[in-house]
């Protein structure tokens, strides 16, 4: 183990690198962005926040007078107390109270589709490689290829019309029914998984053909070599070539995609979340957006950047482990 | 090219694709204008209309063929762009090395991290509407995966004999860039056009129909647009947003077809016909004549 | 020699969908001798012996022939029998042990999964006979919890060599075991290889491209030309006055010793193409010695105890 330890702290120093410049690029974005922040947070918080807090508003988003470097230790000082300000169209909720409450909605259902997605996508290709050239081989890749093609939302939307309205087995809205109230009541979370259906559903519908091409692709590749050859000249079982040659070193490149998609499962629900009014992170970040809720963007976007950041440390930390090459 | 029509499956992607772009490029001189009222609003198909009309009474089939025009326009121009963007700085910092590739690296990989949608989201509320702002909004996003792959390639490539050989009989970088190992990179290329162009389509597509585009023009990810907001599920007009997801899903497939024929070529054990099913490797089979 | 042949690969046909690779093949390996199989690249020597203990993929498959190994046609098998067969009958030892090697594997696991599939489930003898194992190939035993690309390339052909003879097997084939290594390794594995051969008295199949290893290695030299053998002889008849025209084309070309009064001489052209169809004898459009006669193909014939050449040349006689 401690043989991983340069490695490792190589990747933390990149990854903590990297944390640092979407620090300093979410601090630079909004005094960018054509429209004048400024005018729009004094004309709204004017006489409503405690000075205090109107000056850490105001560093935020560069308003205030003091030189830039001046402005931009005092945001990062800020942020690093946790103090992302007051959201504008959730007002006067605090940005880490509103991302908050999103957060957790867009994990369970994003993430949830998504390993369902992998599991089962790169089950189904692991098996249509090591049943080459079988039905499913053949079909699979071309059909999810086309289902995949379609516009995710398009996806929804026909699975709203056609299940929701049209054969009304599911609910079409919201993450729970309005007459259910929150809370680890079976009831609710009965209601939360009603609700989440056609969301997860149809992500993972439209997601499963990216993986099981990819695993399809990789298994493929795998079977290929020499190292599946000698092990069937040596007289291994089928099974166990399966599974410690040719599952083993497929596995690999797989997570590491897959570790970069849980990075991205807060910002990947957004086209979900908007087309079935589910209030994850993606809806905050369209309605924060359209109503210029600068500090909640601003709030937004550091979460799932830091998010990403995090995931793809930890899947870099899982291949450091998995992958007996890279040790010496 | 001649080896791609080989393969069954390239071949109906490249016949597809070659339809697709005929009708959206010269079609629209066939159609009439499509911002044009022409019947009552929510119109199911019918003779005069082949797929309706909208919720503004507007030509469904005009708007269809006319919004494919900027939609895939669009989508080629930036994939094409997004591959330039990754090949060049992907390239030099695999040919490179060293410090260059250090801080290129460095570059590709925080712009990996950066959460793509959420940043086009941003991007695209905040830049003009336009097709520029939207070209820009992708290319931006989009150019660091296939810098990454790219750079690999070239860096790899870079250690070949034949490569080392060329540099020390004294050709300059830029010839042995494109003489030696750009030729070799042609397939890996072409599926990175393919892939990238996808990427625009779909991306495209997905920022206008939050209403993040060019409201105002016509194209596939608009018609989507209006067509939510004028309540087609509600009201259940279904031809208002199926005929353009149908193209953008045409689309899609036959660019993934001619992918598959790509991958095909480059590694012949990805071929769709190799094997017959069986679990696993098997023993050669043995086939008497008599 | 005894007339106990381990292995008889019986006018062996491999095809490749429509393409036919090996045309009629035979070849014999009595027990305890070294048979080298020479030929340039793509002449079929891998084909040949991979095909005969059908390890070749999709698309290859056989079209004829017969392949014995102990009184059984590996031919007829079932996929469940030839599991059994394989490695405790016959065993190999690849090319490169990098490429053959499972990178997620220890060593001391790849010696327990190959005793654990032929039944020995005692923990305590697959220890045994791992250790047993390395120390015969003078390596370690500790470096059995190492990972293959941990160790260099001449100990991981070693490792290879270990790993097809714990089962002990009769046959073992050498597919170009040398030619990923250095000359200074290189005759540290034959040797080791030699050393064994005594010890266990394995037959083995030497495959290479290389004549002069055979040499000084081989008893018996069989010769591939484009898919066929053109000769087979005991290694001291090689290039002898019965020898086939390729063989002596061969020798020719080699780089002379520096006690050796001659230059090297290449044989002109170039091979066959595989699937390219050649009426007749495939040597002949290079031949110095062709005549009209060679447009028919020639048989194998017997020019001498042991010693058959396929050419029109040949004399044949009476076999004993």
């Amino acid at each position: 183990m401690t043989a991983l330890l340069p490695h490792l702290v190589r990747r933390l120093g990149f990854y903590l690198l990297a944390a640092f410049a979407a620090l300093t690029l979410n601090f630079f974005v909004p005094r960018m962005m054509p429209g004048d922040p400024a005018t729009a947070i004094f004309a709204r918080f004017q006489g409503k926040l405690d000075p205090a807090a109107l000056d850490a508003m105001s560093t935020a988003f560069g308003i205030s007078d003091a030189p830039l470097y001046t402005q931009y230790l005092d945001y990062l000082l800020n942020t690093l107390h946790g103090e992302l300000g007051t959201s504008l169209t959730y007002f006067p909720a605090p940005v880490t109270a509103v991302i908050g409450t999103g957060l957790m909605w867009t994990v369970v259902l994003a993430g949830t589709a998504l390993v369902i997605a992998f599991a089962a996508g790169s089950a189904i290709g692991a098996w249509a490689a090591w049943r080459r050239g079988g039905l499913l081989d053949r079909i699979a890749p071309p059909l999810l290829a086309f289902i995949g093609a379609f516009p995710y939302f398009w996806l929804a939307m026909v699975a709203v019309w056609g299940l929701g309205f049209q054969l009304g087995w599911f609910p079409v809205r919201h993450a729970y029914s309005p007459e259910v109230s929150p809370g680890w009541s079976l009831e609710f979370v009965g209601s939360a998984i009603q609700h989440a259906f056609l969301p997860a559903g149809t992500m993972i519908v439209a997601s499963l053909g990216g993986w099981l091409l990819t695993m399809r692709n990789t298994m493929v590749g795998v079977l290929d070599t020499d190292a599946i050859r000698y092990a069937q000249a040596r007289g291994l079982s089928p099974r166990r070539i399966l599974w410690h040659y040719a599952v083993r070193n497929a596995m690999l490149p797989s997570l590491t995609s897959f570790g970069m998609a849980l990075g991205f499962v807060l910002s990947g629900a957004l086209l979900t979340e908007i087309v079935f009014g589910y209030p994850g992170q993606g809806y905050l970040l369209l309605q924060a957006v359209r109503g210029q809720d600068y500090p909640l963007l601003q709030g937004l976007f550091l979460t799932i950047s830091l998010a990403v950041l995090a995931a793809n440390f930890a899947v870099d930390v899982l291949t450091l482990v998995l992958d007996p090459r890279i040790r010496r | 090219m001649s080896v791609l029509w080989c393969h069954r499956q390239a071949r109906v992607g490249l016949i597809l694709l070659a339809l697709m772009v005929l009708a959206v490029f010269v079609g629209p001189l066939f159609v009439g204008d499509p911002d044009a009222f022409v019947g009552r609003p929510l119109d199911p198909p019918s003779l005069s209309h082949l797929l309706g009309t909208t919720g503004q009474g507007q030509d469904v089939f005009a708007q269809t063929i006319v919004g494919g025009r900027t939609t895939l326009g669009l989508g080629l121009v930036v994939g094409l762009a997004v591959v330039m963007v990754g090949s060049v700085i992907g390239g030099l910092a695999g040919y490179i090395g060293g410090r260059v590739d250090d801080v290129l690296s460095f570059l590709i990989n925080v712009f990996l991290v950066l959460p793509g949608l959420p940043l086009m989201v941003v991007l695209a509320a905040y830049l003009p509407a336009g097709p520029g702002s939207m070209a820009a909004v992708l290319i931006l996003t989009g150019w660091a995966w296939n810098a990454r792959v790219l750079r690999a390639q070239v860096a790899s490539f870079r250690r070949r004999d034949f490569v080392e050989a060329a540099i020390v009989a004294g050709e300059s970088p830029m010839r042995v860039l494109i003489v030696e190992i750009l030729p070799n990179m042609a397939s890996l290329l072409g599926g990175s056009v393919l892939g990238a162009t996808t990427y625009a389509v779909g991306a495209q597509v997905g920022l206008e129909f939050l209403g993040l585009g060019d409201l105002g023009a016509v194209t596939w990810g608009t018609n989507l647009y209006w067509a939510t907001n004028d309540s087609a599920l509600l009201t259940g007009s279904w031809w208002t947003f199926v005929p353009t997801g149908t193209c953008v899903a045409l689309t899609g497939l036959s660019l993934a077809l001619i992918n598959f024929g790509l991958d095909s070529v480059t590694n012949p054990a990805l071929s769709a016909d190799v094997g017959r099913g069986a679990p696993g490797p098997q023993p050669t089979p043995v086939r008497r004549s008599t | 020699m005894s007339a106990c042949p381990i292995l008889q690969i019986k006018d062996l046909h491999v095809a490749y969908g429509d393409t036919e690779v090996l045309a009629g093949a035979s070849l014999d390996v009595q027990a305890g001798e070294l048979v080298g199989l020479v030929g340039e690249s793509g002449s079929g020597k891998s084909t040949l012996v991979q095909g005969a203990l059908r390890l070749l993929p999709f698309p290859a498959q056989i079209n004829g022939g017969e392949v014995i190994v102990d009184g059984v046609d590996l031919l007829g098998l079932s996929h469940a029998e030839l599991r059994r067969t394989w490695w405790d009958k016959v065993s190999l030892v690849p090319q490169n042990a990098l490429s053959a090697l499972n990178p997620m594997l220890t060593l001391r696991a790849h010696f327990d999964e190959t005793l654990l599939a032929h039944g020995i489930t005692d923990p305590a003898e697959r220890h045994k006979r791992a250790e047993d194992g390395m120390r015969m190939v003078e390596l370690a035993p500790s470096r059995l919890a190492a990972h293959p690309h941990m160790l260099s390339g001449g100990m991981r052909q070693r490792v290879a060599i270990a790993l097809a003879l714990v089962l002990d097997p009769q046959l073992v084939v050498f597919d170009e075991p040398t030619t990923a290594l250095d000359v200074v390794v290189e005759r540290q594995i034959l040797d080791q290889i030699s050393s064994l051969r005594k010890e266990r008295g394995f037959g083995a199949i030497f495959i290479t491209h290389d004549l002069t290893l055979l040499q000084s290695i081989a008893d018996r030299v069989a010769v591939l030309y484009a898919g066929q053998i053109v000769e087979n002889a005991p290694v001291a008849e090689l290039g002898g006055p019965k020898s086939h025209p390729y063989t002596r084309g061969l020798l020719a070309a080699l780089p002379p010793r520096l006690d050796e009064d001659r230059h090297a001489v290449p044989i002109p052209g170039a091979p066959p193409r595989v699937g390219d169809a050649i009426p007749g004898c495939r040597f002949a459009p290079r031949c110095v010695e062709v005549v009209a006669a060679c447009s028919e193909r020639p048989a194998l014939k017997l020019v001498g105890p042991g010693h058959q050449v396929a050419c029109v040349h040949a004399l044949a006689v009476e076999s004993s």
